[in-house]
């Protein structure tokens, strides 16, 4: 009974110390270890969850990115910057100026009409762009985008833990907006330096067409386009919704009513001066030519030509250029379209004379059928320098006031654009841009009228979308 | 008899708890080792994805290159060339042109990982003079 007692005593008997330290101890690293383990998996499925969630984000805008620059019709401005500015501006197939951009600030990717961009997706570290050219090129510097054939994307997303960089590359659209819109190819009488074609922006921005050449009949004989010697200000671009006519660079494209205008000649009966003789024709320092006019006299004076400028035309332009040899700010020029009574009409220019050749324009279009006098005042200084006026212009045409003017040196425009059948290209470097190929039956054939393309943005080759323009057609003017 | 039954079951009892606490902190244990397994397993899918993905943009990065070469060239003899894309990295697509340049092979390498991932492109050539018309018949992945 005794023994049972005790026996039962030591069953009940608690733990020893040393017992309960090694079963904590035991629990202790057993829950450590699973504590680390857990906190590990944690971290590893955030970590996977969030870097598969950036995966996706940048497959998605990657992808939105590919097809859209795909379908652009042009690209007109890339950002190459390799820090977080990187944006490229294009046109899209909608004739849309739009825009990817990375807002650095935000982090986000931004797209959309220039102006009016919103947020693609965040996180977006770096966002840079690569340009290649026609043989596969990186282009690098200052970049033509006449000269990009297709653009390198890489696109970094990152979120603190995760970055990672997925590229891209997009082959550009070389259909650049500019079409052939209008062929004189076989005007009434001579075709010699009369024939014409009309290309057209149908874009959205402006396209330089410099450096860009002309062909027709055969490839082999392209002729650069370079600005038209006549109302030409050397410009070669077209602004978006422009034309550009090209002519031979023989070709007369407007008629002047000034005589006399460049004082080439000694005759300056078409001029009434006044004081009389204030205004000489002399040597020395002219805009062009060999002469200029330049007046000495110190106070007022005043020289004008009387015109007549007839109607019908759908361009008159006033081209003056002046100068005085040392300026000082009394000195003031003002041209003004004056009625026969010398009453002001209106005014193209009005100011200080400028102490280098300067151009001053202004459209007489509205005055089409008027007697006006081209009416210059000027108020010389005693202490400034000698008055210059030089290659006054007063000229009329058929071709549009805004138009560009480019010429070929050939006649590869001018009487060499056949009049049954021929091919016309306008190509840049080795692109061709647009290309007809034009019969007689389409329409224009000899009867002063132009082969006018009906919707610039339908095709270029075949009748459907091409026929008769009205007479001396529409150059520099919607069809 | 009554005692020696009693102290019988309490025997038993104890041992019966035992083998349920290890069993239960078997399946603990068990259940967190598969978890962590399932997380890194994940990571490493999501990783490799990533770079399969690169890889495959690389690789039509190289057809977008091909197709550039044909439009200004028009048919290729059969050649195969290499490039880093994107420029400066050690990515790089391998193409080659054949066919009479009706089939480009592109393989995208991103050489972090050694991934690599191949598309095979068929096209149509139309046109006499640059650029060439290229038309997509036919775009498809394949194993090498």
């Amino acid at each position: 009974m005794q023994k049972e007692t005790k026996k039962q005593v030591n069953r009940l008997r608690g733990f020893t110390l040393v017992e309960l330290i090694l079963v904590v101890g035991t629990i202790a690293l057993v829950a450590g270890a699973l504590v680390g383990l857990i906190s590990n998996s944690y971290r590893d499925w955030t970590l996977g969850s969030n870097r598969s969630t950036l995966l996706q984000d940048g497959q998605a805008v990657m992808e939105q990115m590919v097809r859209i620059l795909r379908q652009a019709k042009a690209v007109s401005a890339v950002s190459q910057s390799t820090d977080q500015a990187g944006s490229i501006t294009f046109t899209s197939v909608d004739n849309i100026t739009e825009q990817f951009k990375l807002n650095a600030q935000t982090g986000e990717l931004e797209y959309g009409p220039t102006g009016s961009l919103s947020a693609l997706t965040g996180s977006v570290n770096n966002l840079v762009f690569t340009c290649y050219d026609i043989n596969g090129n990186v282009l690098t510097g200052s970049v033509s985008t006449i000269n990009i054939q297709s653009v390198g994307i890489e696109i970094t997303l990152a979120d603190g833990t995760n970055s990672f960089t997925l590229p891209g590359r997009v082959l550009c659209s070389t259909d650049l907006p500019v079409v052939i819109n209008e062929i004189m190819y076989n005007p009434t009488g001579t075709d010699t330096t009369r024939e014409w074609v009309e290309v057209y922006n149908t874009g959205a921005t402006a396209v330089d067409l410099a450096g860009w050449t002309i062909w027709t009949g055969n490839p082999s004989y392209a002729d650069a386009l370079i600005s038209h010697l006549q109302f030409g200000d050397g410009s070669t671009t077209i602004p978006a919704g422009g034309y550009a006519v090209i002519t031979a660079n023989t070709t007369t494209v407007y008629t002047e009513l000034i005589t006399n205008g460049g004082f080439e000649s000694a005759s300056l009966t078409a001029w009434v001066r006044s004081p009389t003789g204030s205004w000489s024709r002399t040597t020395g320092d002219p805009h062009g030519g060999t002469r200029k006019f330049q007046s000495t006299v110190s106070g007022a004076t005043s020289v004008y030509q009387q015109i007549t400028i007839p109607s019908g035309y759908t361009s008159v332009l006033f081209i003056f250029w002046e100068k005085t040899t040392a300026l000082v700010a009394q000195t003031q020029i003002t041209a003004t379209i004056r009625n026969t009574s010398n009453v002001i009409l209106a005014t193209g220019y009005s100011g200080q004379m400028s102490s280098a050749w300067t151009c001053h324009t202004m459209n007489l279009t509205a005055f089409a059928g008027q007697t006006v006098r081209i009416y210059f005042s000027t108020n010389k200084s005693t202490t400034g320098g000698a008055l210059y006026l030089d290659d006054i212009s007063v000229a009329y045409s058929y071709v549009g006031i805004d138009a560009v003017r480019l010429s070929v040196p050939n006649t590869t425009i001018g009487n060499g654009l056949a009049n049954t059948t021929d091919t016309v290209a306008v190509v840049n470097g080795s692109i061709t841009i647009d290309s007809v190929t034009y019969s007689s039956s389409w329409g224009g054939d000899g009867d002063g009228t132009s082969l006018a393309r009906i919707n610039p943005l339908g095709p270029s080759n075949g009748q459907s979308n091409w026929t008769s323009g009205p007479q001396n057609g529409t150059p520099g003017r919607v069809n | 008899m009554n005692r020696n039954h009693k102290t019988y079951t309490e025997k038993r009892r104890k041992g019966f708890v035992l083998v349920l606490t290890l069993f239960a902190a078997l399946i603990l244990a068990a259940l967190i080792i598969a978890f962590t397994n399932i997380t890194s397993i994940n990571l490493t899918l999501v990783k490799n994805y990533m770079y399969s993905s690169k890889a495959y943009y690389i690789a039509e990065a190289g057809v977008a290159d091909a197709i550039n070469q044909i439009c200004q060239n028009g048919p290729l003899s059969d050649t195969q060339w290499e490039n880093t894309f994107p420029p400066n990295t050690s990515d790089t697509y391998n193409v080659s042109v054949s066919q009479n340049s009706t089939v480009i092979n592109s393989t995208g390498l991103a050489s972090v990982s050694n991934f690599s991932r191949t598309l095979e492109v068929k096209v149509s050539i139309t046109g006499s003079s640059s650029p060439y018309q290229v038309n997509i018949s036919q775009w498809k992945e394949i194993t090498q």
